[in-house]
C-alpha cells in the first residue's frame, strides 16, 4: 500500500485515524502497532512481517537484559546477539543476492559453472523498508548497550517504535529517544492531531511526488533505457531530470510521512533541508536524507574513530562510513562507487577546505550541485558500462545529436521549474502552513486535486527498494 | 483550511461529476453496441468498438455465432488476427482478444463456449507475460465475474470477491484516463446531432469496404485500427516503442511471480484438452526497440526467463505447443510491422502462424 494510493487514503487512513482518536493507553498502542502491521502487509508479500517481528521480538528481549546485567563481557555478547540478528536478517535479504550475482560472475570467468546452482538459493525478496527500520533498532541496542537510554519496559510502546507506518517502509530514520517519548504521551493524553499542518504538508508531499517526480520520472526513463542511446544534451538532461526525480521522490515522501505523524500528534525528524541549496559536500550530507547522515556519524564514523584521530586515518573512516553508506541504499557494486565519490568529494572538500571558502557563495553553490548531481549517475546507472556510457555521453563522447522532440522540451521545462523550485523556494518544513494565505491554500488544493486525479498512474517511491 | 478544504473538495467534486456523466454517456454508447453483437454479420463490422466493455460485446457475440473452428485468446495483441492469417474461412474462426485480458479472461470466454456447446477444435493463445505479474493489476475480467465463478466453483475453488470489483470501479471516478474519456465522450454527446444521438445499432454496422478511417471490430472478433493510428511514421512508433517499455509498458520490470495465474491456466488448459481441444500457446513478438530495452534490462530479462520457463514445463505436460516469439528476431518481424511497442501487424503475425510446430497447424 502506497501513501499516494485511493485504498490508503480514503480506506486505511481514516479507519486508523478514526479508531485512534478514540482509543487512550495500551489499547492504543496496540492499535498503531496492529494497523502498522496490516499496512506492511499490504507493502509487498504478507511475509515481510516476519522478519520485522523478529528483529522486533529479539530487540525488545535483547535490549532487556542488557539493562539487567553487569558483567561486561556477557553485555557484550548480548549486543552481539542483536547485531548478528539484525545484521545477519539483513545481510541475508539485502546482500546475499549481491553475493550470489558476484559469485556467479567470478565461477564464470573462471570457468566454474557449478556454483550458480548453490547462489541461487540466496537470490531473495528484500522486504520493503527492512534497511530503515533494522538501523532504528540497532541505533536502539547500542545506545542501551552504553547507557545512554534506558530499555524500554512495554512491548507494544516498542512495537509501535519499530513499526509506527508513516516512517516504517521510507523513513525518516526515527531513533527511540524521538519516537518512544511521543508514543508514551500520545498513550497517556490521547492523540492530538496537529490537522492543519498535518493534512498541508502531507498534500505538498503528494504534488511533489506525483506533479513533479513522476513527470520527471516519465520523461527521463525512456533516455536512460537500454541501449541508452545519448547525445550529450539529452545525457546532461536526464542528469538534471534524475537528480531532481530523486530529490521531489524522496522528500516528497517524507513529507507525507512526517504529514502523517502530525495526524497523529507525533512529529517525525526532519529528513531534507533544501540539500541543493548546499553550499559544500559536507553541507549536502547536513541536508540530503539528514537522519541517514546522522545514524551514519553517530554510530559508524565516530565508533571508527570520527575526528579525534590522524588526518589520515579521518579520511579513511570518512570513506569507509561513505562506502558502507552507499551499499546501505542497494546491493549492487554501483552504490559503492556512489559512496565512494561522495567519500571522495567530502575528502577533497576537507583537504582543501579552506580554498573553497574563498570562492563566491554563489559559486561553492553552483559547484556542488554540480559534484553532487555527477554522482547520481554512479546511483542511478545498473551497471558500471551503464555508467561509463553515460558519463562519456556527459563528456561529449556519446551518439550523435538526434532530433529535438517534444519529450525533450517538456523535459526541459520541468528541470528548470524543479531547479527554481530546488534552489528557490522555502523548504516544505519552512513553509508557513499553519497560517497560509487564502490564494496559496487555493493553488495547493488544485494541485492537490490534480495529483489525486493522476494518482492512480504514479510510481512506486523510489527509496521503497533501499 | 476552509479555503484549501471548499476549493479540493469543488474540484474532485467536478471531477467525479464528470466522470459520472461520462460513465452515463458510455453506458448509452454502450447499450446501443451491446445491441450490435447479434445483428453483425460476416463482411460487416461494428464501429466504435472503442472504450467499451469488451467482455460484455464478447459475451453477446458468442451467443449469436456458429460453432468457431478455431478460435484465439489474448490481449490487443492478438486481435489483428483473421481467419484469413490461421488459414480457415471466415466463419469457422473467431476471435476472442480482448484489451488488458487475462487468463480469468480465458477462464469466463471458454466457459460461454462450453455452456452454448461451442467447443472449438483448435485454440490458439497469446500470452502476454505480465499477466504472470502479480504486481500488475488488471481488473478488466471482472464482468465475466458470473462465467469464471462457476468455472472455479464447479472444481471447488474460491470464487472471485465481487466487493473488490466494485472499488476497482468506484477508483475509476477519479481516475485522469477515465477523466480524459469521459470529457470526449460528452463534447461528442453535445456536439452530435439529437438523431445521432438516439442511433439505432444499425447504424453502427457498415460493410468493411466503407469502414473509413474508423476503428472497427469485424463479424470475426478481429480488430481494424483506426487509420491514424495504422499510418503513424516508423520514427513515431519506435519512439513510442521505446517510451512504452521505458516506462515499463511490459510490465516486467517490476515482477512478482503469480503462481495462482498459471494454475488457472492449467486448469483451464487441463479441462479443454480433457475436451479435444488442440491448443498452440505463444509469447507474441515486441517490437524491435521495445524488445532491445528489455533485452538490456538485467531484471526484465530474468522475469521473462521465468514466465518462458513454466510455460515451457506446463506446456509439455499437457501437450500443448509452445513457441517463444519475444524476440522480434525469432519470427522475424522487422520495425515495420508493428503498430507500436507491442501490436504486430498482420504481415508480422502471419509469419508467425507459420512459424508455429507443424503439429499445431
Amino acid at each position: 500500500m502506497l501513501f499516494s494510493s485511493l485504498e490508503f487514503l480514503i480506506l486505511f487512513l481514516p479507519l486508523t485515524l478514526v479508531v485512534a482518536l478514540r482509543l487512550r493507553g495500551q489499547p492504543l498502542l496496540r492499535w498503531i502497532a496492529l494497523t502498522s502491521v496490516i499496512f506492511y502487509a499490504f507493502a509487498g508479500h504478507w511475509w515481510f512481517i516476519v522478519p520485522m517481528l523478529v528483529t522486533t521480538v529479539v530487540d525488545y528481549w535483547v535490549a532487556l537484559v542488557i539493562e539487567q546485567t553487569r558483567a561486561p563481557g556477557r553485555r557484550r555478547a548480548l549486543l552481539a546477539v542483536s547485531l548478528a540478528g539484525n545484521l545477519g536478517l539483513l545481510a541475508y535479504f539485502k546482500y546475499a543476492g549481491l553475493l550470489a550475482r558476484t559469485v556467479e560472475a567470478g565461477g564464470e570467468a573462471l570457468g566454474l559453472p557449478g556454483l550458480l546452482h548453490v547462489t541461487r538459493w540466496f537470490d531473495v525478496i528484500l522486504p520493503a523498508g527492512i534497511s530503515f527500520y533494522t538501523f532504528q533498532t540497532l541505533s536502539y541496542i547500542i545506545d542501551v548497550w552504553r547507557g545512554a537510554a534506558p530499555a524500554e519496559r512495554n512491548f507494544v510502546r516498542f512495537a509501535g517504535f519499530v513499526s509506527f507506518f508513516p516512517h516504517l517502509v521510507a523513513g525518516p530514520l526515527t531513533r527511540h529517544h524521538q519516537l518512544i517519548p511521543q508514543l508514551a504521551r500520545i498513550a497517556a493524553t490521547g492523540i492530538d492531531p496537529r490537522w492543519r499542518a498535518g493534512i498541508l504538508l502531507f498534500c505538498v508531499g503528494l504534488c511533489k511526488k506525483v506533479l513533479l517526480a513522476d513527470r520527471l520520472g516519465n520523461l527521463v526513463d525512456p533516455l536512460l533505457a537500454p541501449p541508452m542511446e545519448l547525445d550529450t544534451a539529452r545525457a546532461w538532461l536526464a542528469l538534471g531530470g534524475y537528480a531532481l526525480q530523486i530529490y521531489f521522490d524522496f522528500s516528497g515522501y517524507t513529507d507525507m510521512a512526517i504529514g502523517l505523524g502530525r495526524l497523529f500528534g507525533i512529529e517525525l525528524p526532519q529528513n531534507f533541508n533544501s540539500p541543493y541549496k548546499a553550499t559544500s559536500p559536507s553541507d549536502f550530507w547536513r541536508r540530503w536524507h539528514m537522519t541517514l547522515s546522522a545514524w551514519l556519524r553517530d554510530y559508524l564514523y565516530i565508533t571508527l574513530g570520527g575526528n579525534r584521530c590522524s588526518p589520515a586515518r579521518r579520511r579513511v573512516n570518512l570513506m569507509v562510513t561513505m562506502i558502507l553508506g552507499g551499499l546501505w541504499h542497494g546491493a549492487n557494486w554501483t552504490f559503492a562507487a556512489w559512496g565512494t565519490w561522495h567519500g571522495l568529494m567530502l575528502v577533497m572538500h576537507q583537504a582543501n577546505a579552506e580554498r573553497w571558502e574563498r570562492l563566491p557563495v554563489a559559486w561553492q553553490r553552483n559547484l556542488t550541485f554540480l559534484l553532487m548531481t555527477l554522482g547520481w549517475v554512479f546511483f542511478r546507472a545498473e551497471t558500471f558500462p551503464q555508467a561509463a556510457h553515460w558519463f562519456a555521453a556527459l563528456a561529449g563522447f556519446g551518439a550523435g545529436a538526434g532530433p529535438w522532440t517534444t519529450e525533450a522540451t517538456a523535459l526541459l521545462a520541468l528541470v528548470a521549474l524543479g531547479l527554481l523550485i530546488a534552489r528557490l523556494a522555502p523548504n516544505s518544513l519552512e513553509l508557513p502552513l499553519e497560517r497560509l494565505p487564502p490564494l496559496r491554500q487555493a493553488g495547493l488544493a488544485a494541485a492537490t486535486a490534480t495529483a489525486l486525479v493522476l494518482m492512480n498512474y504514479s510510481s512506486k517511491f523510489l527509496y521503497f527498494q533501499f | 483550511m476552509r479555503v484549501f478544504s471548499l476549493t479540493l473538495g469543488t474540484l474532485l467534486a467536478v471531477v467525479v461529476a464528470v466522470n459520472a456523466l461520462g460513465t452515463w454517456a458510455a453506458a448509452r454508447d454502450e447499450a446501443r453496441l451491446q445491441a450490435v453483437p447479434t445483428a453483425l454479420r460476416p463482411g460487416e463490422v461494428a464501429l466504435g468498438y472503442r472504450n467499451v466493455d469488451e467482455r460484455r460485446f464478447q459475451r453477446g457475440r458468442l451467443v449469436t455465432i456458429p460453432r468457431p473452428r478455431v478460435v484465439t485468446f489474448g490481449s490487443s495483441r492478438v486481435m489483428q488476427m483473421t481467419g484469413a492469417l490461421v488459414g480457415v474461412g471466415p466463419a469457422a474462426f473467431y476471435n476472442l482478444g480482448m484489451s488488458g485480458a487475462t487468463v480469468e479472461d480465458y477462464v469466463g470466454l471458454w466457459e460461454i463456449l462450453r455452456r452454448q456447446d461451442k467447443i472449438p477444435e483448435r485454440a490458439i493463445f497469446s500470452l502476454d507475460p505480465w499477466i504472470f505479474n502479480a504486481e500488475v493489476d488488471q481488473v478488466r475480467w471482472r464482468t465475466l465475474t458470473r462465467e469464471i465463478d462457476t468455472f472455479l466453483a464447479r472444481r471447488g475453488w474460491r470464487t472471485v470477491d465481487a466487493a473488490l470489483g466494485g472499488w476497482s470501479r468506484a477508483k475509476e471516478l477519479v481516475s485522469y484516463e477515465v477523466l480524459r474519456d469521459s470529457v470526449r465522450r460528452l463534447r461528442r454527446l453535445f456536439r452530435s446531432r439529437p438523431a445521432a444521438r438516439t442511433g439505432s445499432p444499425e447504424t453502427l454496422i457498415v460493410p468493411e469496404s466503407a469502414v473509413g478511417d474508423r476503428q472497427a471490430l469485424r463479424a470475426d472478433g478481429s480488430l481494424i485500427y483506426d487509420g491514424a493510428f495504422q499510418r503513424r511514421s516508423p520514427r513515431e512508433v519506435q519512439e513510442d516503442a521505446v517510451h512504452w517499455a521505458a516506462t515499463d509498458g511490459p510490465g516486467l520490470a517490476r515482477f512478482r511471480w503469480n503462481p495462482e495465474r498459471l494454475r488457472l491456466l492449467e486448469t483451464l488448459w487441463k479441462d479443454m484438452r480433457a475436451r479435444g481441444v488442440r491448443i498452440t500457446a505463444f509469447l507474441p513478438p515486441y517490437h524491435p526497440a521495445t524488445w532491445r530495452v528489455i533485452d538490456g534490462d538485467a531484471r526484465q530479462r530474468e522475469a521473462l526467463d521465468q514466465v518462458r520457463r513454466a510455460l515451457a514445463e506446463l506446456a509439455s505436460r499437457l501437450d500443448v505447443s509452445f513457441a517463444d516469439f519475444a524476440d522480434p528476431a525469432s519470427v522475424p518481424c522487422a520495425a515495420d510491422e508493428f503498430f507500436d511497442g507491442q501490436h504486430a501487424r498482420p504481415s508480422c503475425l502471419r509469419k508467425l502462424l507459420d512459424r508455429l510446430p507443424a503439429t499445431a497447424r
